[in-house]
């Protein structure tokens, strides 16, 4: 545990936010966000369900989304929210994915002033924070491109 | 189906109130409908409660303030669609004759500060995506892109609200704001300021509902309910919460859908109302809202603004009462707050705010995730 702490970046493990969402990749590739296609009718949900809300069947299979879209909207928060300890004023977005659904995520490495509806964007990791056992905590974002 | 009238209506004003319970501020709501209605409580056969934040058994600690009669007391929780719901459900019991006599009460003592919802798992709080004014500046910033509404409009819509709010006594924002005091007042989720949303607070409404056919024995001046319709999602962007985008977006809305219910219930179109009482969480929703309940062509809601159109005095007066923006949003009550404003202007007795010649109003309600409830009420 001690070397977990105290050690190099390297040591210190990722782990992802939660694993139903995205899980960490192998070294040397890439990650992505996990949907649920429905195997009847084909509607796409992220995060993933076992239900299809369009015509209920319970057969849904795991897709990757694509990792580059477009802002369908977005806004830019200026107060903190219960369970948020990032920085304030932050940004969120839809995202708008060549599959044709709209995701939320939160938006980063971006100039607030130069967002806009429209704009390219694509997936990234980001460590949120620190868990109890020393592991970096990662959320999945998206950033301009 | 039996036609079905409203006799009486009553209201705590909207507010803070730290030293009022819910039950005092339900019981009062209710006592003024009973004394409008001329009803004494043992005349109340059922008794339906929208409330969502007041616990375990609302309804009956509630109404144990104003009497024990045994009646069958329903609770509802449908968030800020709540009060609709207690309304539609007594309505129904009548129409399909099962009482004569009902009592339709929403009230509610919002916590303060952000609410924390069970809805939102730790990723999504942890990630800042847990918080509602987020859906309504999403929705915003698309609706400018998607149709070229403009922060202007949206300050417009303000302006006009918190005027209107000055001649509501039951608001709890009962001062005029200048153009300039809102578009400086603080960001809150880009584009909207403090003073474009509504604040949750306290209140309590009630509606005293009896057959049409006996009516006239309590009221001379009684209110059709012309049509009370609920809707829920049918698509996951009917879901706001963050449910909105987390899949295909398609219209139209749940909004679209229940209005179009209660148009052909009540056997209007939306050029026959009088005014309009819509859920302004926020001054894009206004607008938003103007469009889906067919007030306008899609795209058209800023227009509205710019052209005087929502105004007292227009061709489709909105939030006459100051709307959420500055009654306030105790969700329970919010839906009957409407009830009241609109029988009072059909009565003639709205005051400073009136309506001329008002005949038809429709309340319009949204209740986070999903539900949606429209009512058409008609002299």
């Amino acid at each position: 545990m001690e070397n977990m702490r105290n050690g190099s970046d390297s040591n210190r493990r990722q782990v992802s936010i939660n694993e139903k969402l995205f899980k960490l990749p192998p070294p040397g590739m890439e990650p992505y966000l996990a949907g649920a296609k429905c195997k009847s009718c084909g509607e796409l949900f992220f995060p993933k369900r076992t239900r299809c809300t369009n015509c209920s069947a319970e057969e849904m299979e795991e897709v990757a989304l694509s990792k580059k879209g477009k802002i369908y909207t977005y806004t830019i928060v200026h107060n903190a929210t219960p369970g948020y300890t990032g920085p304030v004023p932050y940004a969120v977005g839809a995202i708008e994915l060549p599959e044709g659904i709209v995701i939320l995520s939160p938006l980063t490495q971006c100039d607030f002033d130069k967002l806009e509806v429209g704009m390219f964007v694509e997936l990234v990791l980001e460590k949120l924070h620190e868990d109890e056992n020393g592991n970096d905590v990662m959320s999945y974002k998206f950033r301009p491109c | 189906m039996r036609e079905v009238c409203i006799i009486g209506v009553g209201i705590h004003k909207f507010g803070r109130f730290p030293d009022k319970t819910f039950m005092d501020l339900g019981a009062k709501a209710t006592l003024d409908a009973l004394k409008d209605a001329n009803i004494r409580w043992e005349q109340i056969q059922a008794a339906y409660c929208g409330s969502v934040y007041s616990g375990s058994g609302a309804g009956s600690n509630m109404l144990a303030e104003v009497g024990l009669t045994g009646i069958p007391i329903m609770g509802v929780e449908a968030a800020c669609a709540a009060g609709g719901i207690a309304l539609k459900l007594g309505y129904q019991a009548i129409a399909h004759g099962e009482y004569e006599i009902v009592l339709a009460v929403g009230f509610e003592k919002m916590p303060r500060g952000f609410i924390v919802s069970p809805r939102f798992q730790d990723w999504e709080r942890q990630m800042g995506l847990g918080v509602n004014p987020i859906w309504m500046a999403l929705a915003a910033r698309r609706h400018m892109a998607e149709y070229g509404t403009t922060i202007d409009q949206l300050v417009k819509v303000s302006v006009k609200s918190h005027k209107n709010g000055e001649l509501n006594p039951n608001a709890m924002y009962r001062k005029a704001l200048s153009y300039d005091e809102i578009i400086n007042s603080p960001m809150v989720c880009d584009p909207l300021r403090l003073f474009m949303l509504c604040a949750p607070n306290e209140g309590a409404a009630a509606a005293v509902l009896c057959s049409k056919d006996k009516a006239k024995q309590y009221t001379s001046k009684p209110v059709t309910i012309a049509a009370c319709e609920l809707r829920s999602a049918l698509h996951v962007s009917d879901r706001n919460l963050g449910v909105h985008y987390a899949g295909k977006v398609r219209k139209p809305s749940v909004i679209a859908r229940v209005a179009q219910a209660a148009y052909e219930a009540a056997g209007i179109g939306p050029q026959d109302l009088s005014l309009v009482e819509l859920q302004d969480t926020d001054v894009a929703s206004e607008i938003i809202y103007s469009e889906e309940l067919g007030l306008c062509e899609e795209g058209e809601g800023g227009r509205l603004i710019d052209e005087g159109e929502t105004e007292i005095n227009g061709r489709i007066p909105i939030n006459v009462s100051g709307g959420l923006i500055c009654k306030g949003e105790p969700v329970g009550a919010s839906a009957l707050g409407q009830i009241h404003e609109i029988v009072l202007q059909l009565r003639g007795e709205a005051g400073g705010k009136q309506v001329n010649s008002a005949k038809t109003g429709l309340s319009h309600v949204y209740g986070g995730g999903g539900y949606s409830c429209v009512t058409i009420l008609k002299r």
